[in-house]
C-alpha cells in the first residue's frame, strides 16, 4: 500500500511537470517563427476616462500575423502603468482605478510596444451603486431575470422579474416591496434572499449563479446595503459600443477572444460594462463564450455572440478555421455563383464537397423537387437514353414549365398562408388555392405576388389572394402572419413583452401592427365572402403605456403611413429594391425547399442573433432576384444548376461532420403528400381523396381537411396526418412536423394504407403477372418506379431466391415490392 | 426572529422543488363529470335536496373529509393532495372535454395539443414505445361525438396517443398492432429479413434523421413480432395479488398497466375510465354521466372501482419508488349539479369540481381551495384547467420559453398550491 501511494505522488508530480511543460510548448506553438510572429500590436482604447471608484475597463490588445490573421494578445502582453499608483491592471487586461489623475499605460508584448493614456476622476465622491446600470443588467447577465426564470410571464416560484430588466417598474417593486421585503435587508444585506438565493446558501431551484467572492454580489450586497436606492433620475443608456464590432475571424489554435463593451449615457457618460454584460454564443458547437466576455472556439464554423446591456443587443459574428493535416482544396468545378460562395466559405472552413451525384440519384432528386413525384419509369428511360452533356439542364427547364410544378409549388403556399376549409371555406380553399397555382404557373413577380395578396380589395370571391386576410382573421394574426412570411421575421414574441434574443420591443410590434388595424372585414351575403375594405381611422393602442402606436417598420423606422389605406405603405416599404429582407427571405425560402434546410435556419427565422451559414451566398440570391424583378423561377433554376444542389449524399473524410455549410446533400424523408403519391405510383393503385377529382394527387391536394369532420369514425389512422401534413392552424413551416415517430414506422410495416395498394385486385403487380411478364422483368419494373434506377444483380439474385423459397408466388411478390418500398433509399430523397 | 424561522421552511419548498421533475405522468381520466359532493368534497350540513345520501369520513389530512364511498383513499391522503376548486369553461362533454385536456375551448381557434402531446413534442421520440399512451377503449365521447382536444392538435396528429385498450381480464388490445387481413408475425419477420439482406447490397444513406428513422423502424418490427418488446403490456406477468390489488375490473387493470408503461419510462399515459361518457346507453361502458342513478352507480359501482384502483396505484408506484418520479392525477371535466334533480340525481356543474395529485414535486397531504357551503362555487380562487395543463408541463420540463416556442398553453399559471 505504501509504496503505491508514493508511486501516486510521483505520478501526480510527474503529471504535473508534464502540463507545465505542455503549457510551454503551447505558447511557443502560438507562433511558428518565434515570439516575432506578430507583426502589428494594437490597443483598444486609445485613451479613456473612468469616473468613479466602481468604474473599470477592459483593455483589448490585438497582434496581426504575417498571413494577416488577427490575434487576441491581451492575456499574453504585459502592462505597465505610468505612474504607478495611478490604477493596476490584472494579466486579463482589466484596469482598476486607484486615484485621481491622468498617465499611459504601456503595453508590451515581444519586443513590441504600443501605449493608451488614462484618466481617471471622481475616486473621491461618493458613488453609490446604481439600480438601473448596476443591479438590472446584473440580474440579466446572472440568468435571474431570463425568459425560463424569474424572467417568464409568471415568474419562478412566485417571484417574477421583467424580461431581462426591460421593465424597471415592475422589478422595482418585486425586489424591494413584495414578500413584505424580505428579498432586501438593508440591516444584514448578506441575510437578503436576493443574495442568499443566487449563491444557493439556502435552497434554490436555479441553483448558483454566483460566489460571494464575484463582482455580481458584490455590487449587489452593496446596493442593498446603501438602502437599495432606485432613483429614477439616474442617466440613460442610449448605446452599446462591443469591440470586435463586426467580430473576427480567428484561427485555431489562436481561437480565443476577449470582447469589450463600453455603454454611452444621455448625460455625455462612457461607462466600460463589459463585466456587466450577457454574452450568449448563437451556435454552442462552434463557440462557447464565459460570462466575462471572453469568447473560445470549439471548432471550425460560425456563431454570433449576443451581447447584452440592458436592452441594448449587438451580435458579432466570430469564424473559426483551423488548418487541417494532410487537407488540400481539391478546387472542384463550379457552375454559377451559387458554387462560388459555397465553396469559398468550405474553403475558408476546411471542408471538401462531395461529388455531384449519379444520373439516377438526380433524376430522382429533382423531379421530387420540382413537382413533387417520382419520374415515371418511361420518363427515366428518355433521360438515361438522351446523350446530350446538356441534359440535366434541359430536364430542369422541362420541369419547371410542367403543369404539376405550379400544383405542388401551390401547396408549399397553401401551408404558409393557412388555406384551410375551416378558415376560409371550401370555395375558399378552391379559389385561394386557384390563385396560388396561376401566380406559379404564370411566373408572377414575387413583388406583385405579395403586393396582391397584402393589398388585396373588396369581395374575396373576385380577389381571392384576399382570402390571406380571413385566414389572418384580426390585426393580430395578420401582422404576425405577414412579418413571418415575408420577412422572416417571428415577432409575436414582441406582443407582451421586448423579444428575447432580438432588437424588437413591444412597441415595434404594435407599430407594425398600426398598418393592419384599419382594415376591415366585412361579411356579405354570400357565403366565403368577405369584403375587404379600410377604414379612416382608427389607431393602435401599446398596452402597456396607452399611447397610440404610430406605423412603424423595421430598419427604417416610423413611416408617415398613406391616408387612404395604410397598408399600401407598408407594402411599398417591403417590395422596394432596397429592402433586402423581402428577397432574402424568399430565397432562403426556396434554398431551403430544395435543399432540405435554410442559409439562416429555422429558414423564416431571420434574426442578428441566427446569422446565415453563409452571407455572400445569401446576398448573391438575393441580389439576383431583384435583379431578375423577383423572378422565383430563374432562382429555382439557378440552385439546381448548381453543383452544390447537384452534390452527392455521400460524405467524405473531409465533409463528414458538416452540416451547415452545404458541402454534401443532405438525405430527408419524402413528406406525407410526396410518400403517398409515390407509394401510389409504384404500386399502380393511388391513393384517391375527399372532396376532389380521383386523378388528383396528394402533392396537389387544395387544403388538409377538405373531408368533413367525421364525427363517428373513432381513432382511424390517416396516412397523410401521420406522416406531418400539417393542419395548416400556424403560418410557420414548423408546423409540417419533421420528426420520426412509431406510428408511421407501423403505417409501413402494417398499416391499411400500404396493405392496401399491394393487395389491391387492379394493381401494378396483378397487372404485370397478367402481362405474362417475367419474374425479373417485374422486379426491374420495381426498381425503376421507386428507385429510378435498375436493380443490380446482386439485388436481383436476392430477390429472385426469395421468390423461390416461398410458395405463394403472388405473396412473394408482394413483399419484395414492399420490401424495396421499406428501403430507405425509397423513403428518402437523397 | 420571525423572518428566520421562516426560511427553513421556504427552504423545504424549494428543495421539494428542485426534485419536481416528473419522469412520467399518470392521469386518470374520470370521463363523464364524476360528482365532487359524493366524493372528495361531501357537505353533510347543507340542506337535503343537496346533501345526498352518503355519510362522511375522516381522512389523514387535518379538516379534509371524503364521503363513505372512498374509504381506502381517506386512509391514504397523507401521499396525495385534493384540489376542491376546480372550474371550466364548458358545461357540455366534448367541450368540456376538450377544456379539461387541452385548457382551450374548441372553438377558441385552432384545436390547442392535449397536454399529453405537449410532453411527447418536448420528449420525443426516445424509446421503444411511442411517448403517449391513451389506455382505454378509444377517444373519448359522448353519443354524438368525440371531443377535438385528445391529441396533438396544432403540434400534428404525429403526437396523437397511442391507443391500447385493456379488458377486465387483463387483455390488453392494440389496435395499430393487430394483423391485417393476410399478415402474420412470419411473413413480417421474413418481408424484414429480405429487407436486409438488401440493404447489405449497397451502402447504405446516413444521418442523424436515418439513423432516427431506423430505431422507429426497427421498435415497430418488435412491437409486431417480438414479445419481449410487447412485455411492458403483459399483465400476467404481475403477481395474482397485484392484479387483485388494483381490481379486477376494466379501470383497475387499465391503470396497472399504466403503471407498467410507466415503469418502461413512457413519458406521458393517459388511462380513460370509459369511452363514453353515458351510462346505461347501447355501447356505453359507464362513465360517469350519471343523471339518472347517480347514488346507486356511485355506491355500488363506480366509487369502489375507482378507490380501489387509485389506493393500488399509490402503494404500487410509492413501493416500487416510482412515486417521486411519477406524476399521478385524476380529474374528470367537471363535477356534477350540488342541488338534487327531479330524477334522484345529479346533472353536470362546471363551477365547481375537483382534482387529485399526488407523485413528482407535488406536495402531499394537503387539501387545496375550498367550495362554498353547497359545493356550487369555489369560495377560494378557482383552478382552471389551463393552469392544470401549466402545472403538468412545468413538471415534466416543458418550461415557459418551451411552452412559447410549441406556442402552447399561452397565459397559463402554475397551480402553486400544489408545489
Amino acid at each position: 500500500m505504501k509504496v503505491k501511494a508514493v508511486t501516486l505522488a510521483r505520478c501526480l508530480r510527474f503529471a504535473g511537470t508534464l502540463s507545465i511543460l505542455f503549457t510551454m510548448m503551447n505558447k511557443s506553438f502560438l507562433f511558428a517563427d518565434g515570439q516575432s510572429g506578430i507583426r502589428r500590436m494594437e490597443v483598444y482604447p486609445r485613451s479613456f476616462t473612468i469616473v468613479g471608484s466602481r468604474e473599470q475597463l477592459q483593455i483589448l490588445v490585438t497582434g496581426t500575423l504575417p498571413d494577416g490573421t488577427l490575434v487576441d494578445l491581451t492575456s499574453r502582453v504585459a502592462f505597465q502603468v505610468e505612474p504607478r499608483d495611478l490604477a493596476t491592471v490584472d494579466p486579463r487586461g482589466r484596469v482598476m482605478p486607484q486615484r485621481d489623475g491622468t498617465g499611459l499605460i504601456h503595453v508590451s508584448h515581444a519586443g513590441m510596444t504600443e501605449q493608451m493614456s488614462l484618466q481617471v476622476k471622481g475616486m473621491d465622491d461618493a458613488q453609490p451603486v446604481s439600480f438601473d446600470y448596476h443591479a438590472l443588467p446584473i440580474l440579466a447577465q446572472a440568468g435571474c431575470s431570463g425568459g425560463s426564470c424569474h424572467g417568464a410571464p409568471h415568474g419562478k416560484a412566485g417571484f417574477r422579474l421583467s424580461l431581462f430588466g426591460s421593465d424597471r417598474e415592475l422589478d422595482r417593486i418585486a425586489l424591494t416591496m413584495q414578500m413584505a421585503g424580505r428579498r432586501i435587508n438593508p440591516i444584514e444585506p448578506a441575510k437578503s434572499l436576493l443574495l442568499m438565493k443566487p449563491t444557493a446558501e439556502i435552497a434554490h431551484q436555479g441553483g448558483k449563479r454566483f460566489d460571494p467572492a464575484d463582482n455580481q454580489y458584490r455590487l449587489l450586497h452593496d446596493w442593498i446595503e446603501e438602502g437599495a436606492r432606485t432613483v429614477s433620475s439616474e442617466p440613460v443608456c442610449t448605446g452599446i459600443d462591443v469591440y470586435p464590432k463586426d467580430g473576427r475571424l480567428l484561427k485555431f489554435p489562436n481561437q480565443t477572444q476577449q470582447f469589450s463593451v463600453i455603454a454611452t449615457f444621455d448625460d455625455g457618460s462612457r461607462r466600460d460594462v463589459t463585466h456587466l454584460s450577457k454574452y450568449e454564443v448563437s451556435n454552442p458547437l462552434v463557440a462557447e463564450v464565459k460570462q466575462d466576455g471572453l469568447v473560445t472556439g470549439l471548432d471550425r464554423g460560425e456563431s454570433a455572440v449576443i451581447v447584452r446591456y440592458l436592452n441594448h443587443i449587438e451580435t458579432p459574428l466570430m469564424t473559426f478555421v483551423r488548418d487541417l493535416e494532410g487537407f488540400t482544396w481539391n478546387d472542384p468545378q463550379q457552375t454559377n455563383y451559387v458554387d462560388k460562395y459555397v465553396h469559398a466559405k468550405l474553403k475558408q472552413l476546411r471542408y471538401q464537397p462531395s461529388p455531384v451525384c449519379d444520373d439516377a440519384t438526380f433524376i430522382r432528386r429533382v423531379y421530387l423537387d420540382t413537382i413533387g413525384l417520382l419520374p415515371s419509369e418511361e420518363q427515366v428511360e428518355d433521360f438515361f437514353a438522351n446523350k446530350s452533356e446538356h441534359r440535366r439542364t434541359e430536364l430542369i427547364d422541362q420541369l419547371l414549365q410542367r403543369p404539376e410544378y405550379a400544383k405542388f409549388w401551390a401547396q408549399k403556399w397553401g401551408d404558409l398562408l393557412r388555406v384551410s376549409a375551416k378558415l376560409i371555406g371550401v370555395s375558399g380553399v378552391h379559389k385561394f388555392n386557384r390563385w396560388l397555382e396561376s401566380s406559379v404557373s404564370s411566373n408572377m413577380p414575387y413583388d406583385q405576388f405579395a403586393q396582391e395578396i397584402l393589398l388585396a380589395t373588396g369581395s374575396t370571391r373576385q380577389h381571392p389572394a384576399g382570402n390571406f386576410f380571413r385566414s389572418a382573421a384580426d390585426t393580430n394574426d395578420a401582422t404576425e402572419t405577414a412579418a413571418q412570411v415575408f420577412l422572416g421575421t417571428r415577432i409575436q414574441c414582441a406582443k407582451c413583452h421586448n423579444h428575447p434574443f432580438e432588437r424588437w420591443t413591444q412597441g415595434n410590434y404594435y407599430g407594425l401592427s398600426a398598418f393592419f388595424h384599419r382594415l376591415q372585414r366585412s361579411k356579405t351575403s354570400q357565403k366565403d365572402e368577405v369584403l375587404l375594405w379600410s377604414k379612416k381611422e382608427g389607431e393602435v393602442l401599446h398596452p402597456a403605456t396607452g399611447l397610440v402606436a404610430n406605423p412603424w417598420v423595421p430598419v427604417a423606422g416610423e413611416l408617415k403611413a398613406s391616408e387612404v389605406d395604410r397598408r399600401e405603405t407598408f407594402t411599398d416599404w417591403l417590395t422596394e429594391k432596397r429592402n433586402p429582407l423581402f428577397a432574402q427571405m424568399e430565397v432562403n425560402r426556396i434554398w431551403a425547399q430544395l435543399m432540405g434546410y435554410g442559409i439562416v435556419e429555422p429558414f423564416d427565422d431571420f434574426r442578428d442573433s441566427n446569422p446565415p451559414a453563409n452571407a455572400p451566398l445569401l446576398k448573391a440570391l438575393a441580389d439576383d432576384f431583384i435583379a431578375h424583378g423577383y423572378d422565383r423561377r430563374h432562382i429555382i433554376r439557378t440552385i439546381l444548376l448548381s453543383q452544390t444542389y447537384q452534390a452527392d449524399s455521400e460524405t467524405n473524410e473531409w465533409n463528414e461532420d458538416d452540416n451547415r455549410y452545404f458541402s454534401h446533400y443532405r438525405p430527408r424523408m419524402l413528406t406525407a403528400e410526396q410518400l403517398v403519391d409515390a407509394l401510389g405510383y409504384v404500386t399502380g393503385h393511388p391513393e384517391t381523396f375527399f372532396g376532389v377529382p380521383t386523378t388528383m394527387k396528394a402533392t396537389w391536394i387544395p387544403a388538409p381537411d377538405l373531408r368533413p369532420h367525421d364525427t363517428s369514425k373513432i381513432g382511424s389512422i390517416e396516412f397523410l396526418k401521420v406522416f406531418g401534413q400539417p393542419e395548416r392552424q400556424s403560418a410557420c413551416e414548423c408546423e409540417r412536423s419533421r420528426d420520426v415517430s412509431l406510428g408511421q414506422a407501423l403505417e409501413l410495416l402494417n398499416g391499411t394504407t400500404v396493405n392496401g395498394m399491394l393487395t389491391a385486385e387492379n394493381n401494378l403487380l396483378h397487372q404485370m403477372r397478367e402481362g405474362g411478364l417475367e419474374t425479373t422483368e417485374m422486379i426491374q419494373r420495381i426498381y425503376l418506379r421507386a428507385l429510378s434506377r435498375q436493380a443490380t444483380e446482386e439485388e436481383l439474385q436476392v430477390h429472385l431466391s426469395y421468390i423461390q423459397t416461398h410458395q405463394e408466388f403472388g405473396q412473394a411478390l408482394e413483399d419484395t415490392c414492399w420490401a424495396i418500398l421499406n428501403r430507405n433509399e425509397f423513403l428518402f430523397q437523397h | 426572529m420571525a423572518l428566520g424561522a421562516g426560511l427553513p421552511s421556504l427552504a423545504a419548498v424549494e428543495q421539494a422543488r428542485d426534485r419536481a421533475k416528473a419522469k412520467s405522468v399518470l392521469l386518470l381520466w374520470l370521463w363523464g363529470g364524476p360528482s365532487h359532493i359524493d366524493m372528495v368534497d361531501p357537505k353533510p350540513d347543507a340542506p337535503m335536496e343537496y346533501r345526498g345520501p352518503f355519510g362522511t369520513i375522516a381522512t389523514k389530512t387535518t379538516g379534509m373529509r371524503f364521503t363513505e364511498l372512498l374509504p381506502r383513499m381517506a386512509a391514504r391522503s397523507d401521499r396525495y393532495s385534493v384540489i376542491r376548486s376546480m372550474q371550466t369553461s364548458n358545461g357540455g362533454h366534448p367541450g368540456a372535454g376538450t377544456v379539461g385536456l387541452t385548457g382551450y375551448e374548441e372553438n377558441a381557434g385552432p384545436i390547442q395539443p392535449n397536454f399529453g402531446s405537449i410532453v411527447a413534442k418536448h420528449r420525443g421520440q426516445t424509446d421503444a414505445l411511442p411517448p403517449f399512451f391513451y389506455v382505454g377503449r378509444g377517444i373519448p365521447r359522448d353519443l354524438p361525438r368525440r371531443i377535438e382536444g385528445y391529441g396533438g392538435g396544432t403540434l400534428g396528429k404525429a403526437y396523437d396517443p397511442f391507443l391500447v385498450s385493456c379488458s377486465e381480464l387483463g387483455e390488453v388490445g392494440i389496435p395499430t398492432l393487430n394483423m391485417l387481413p393476410g399478415m402474420t408475425p412470419d411473413r413480417i419477420t421474413d418481408r424484414r429479413h429480405l429487407l436486409n439482406q438488401l440493404d447489405q447490397t449497397r451502402r447504405q444513406l446516413d444521418n442523424a434523421r436515418i439513423r432516427d428513422w431506423n430505431r422507429s423502424h426497427q421498435a415497430a418490427y418488435g412491437l409486431l413480432t417480438d414479445p419481449e418488446a410487447r412485455k411492458a403490456f403483459d399483465l400476467t406477468s404481475e403477481t395474482q395479488a397485484t392484479r387483485e390489488m388494483y381490481g379486477q375490473t376494466t379501470f383497475g387493470q387499465s391503470c396497472l398497466l399504466a403503471r407498467r408503461l410507466v415503469e418502461a419510462r413512457v413519458p406521458y399515459v393517459q388511462v380513460n375510465w370509459s369511452e363514453y361518457v353515458e351510462t346505461f346507453t347501447p355501447g356505453g361502458d359507464f362513465g360517469w354521466d350519471t343523471h339518472i342513478y347517480n347514488f346507486e352507480l356511485l355506491q355500488d359501482r363506480h366509487c369502489p372501482i375507482f378507490d380501489r384502483a387509485f389506493s393500488a396505484l399509490i402503494d404500487d408506484l410509492g413501493d416500487r419508488g416510482l412515486l417521486d418520479e411519477t406524476l399521478l392525477i385524476a380529474m374528470g371535466e367537471f363535477g356534477r349539479t350540488p342541488h338534487i334533480s327531479n330524477r334522484a340525481s345529479r346533472e353536470h356543474w362546471q363551477h365547481c369540481y375537483f382534482s387529485i395529485w399526488a407523485g413528482a414535486g407535488i406536495q402531499p397531504g394537503r387539501c387545496i381551495g375550498e367550495s362554498d357551503a353547497k359545493a356550487e362555487h369555489p369560495v377560494s380562487r378557482p383552478i382552471t384547467p389551463l393552469m392544470a395543463g401549466t402545472t403538468i408541463s412545468e413538471l415534466c420540463g416543458v418550461g415557459a420559453r418551451e411552452r412559447a416556442e410549441m406556442k402552447v398553453l399561452d397565459g397559463g399559471s402554475l397551480i402553486h398550491e400544489l408545489l
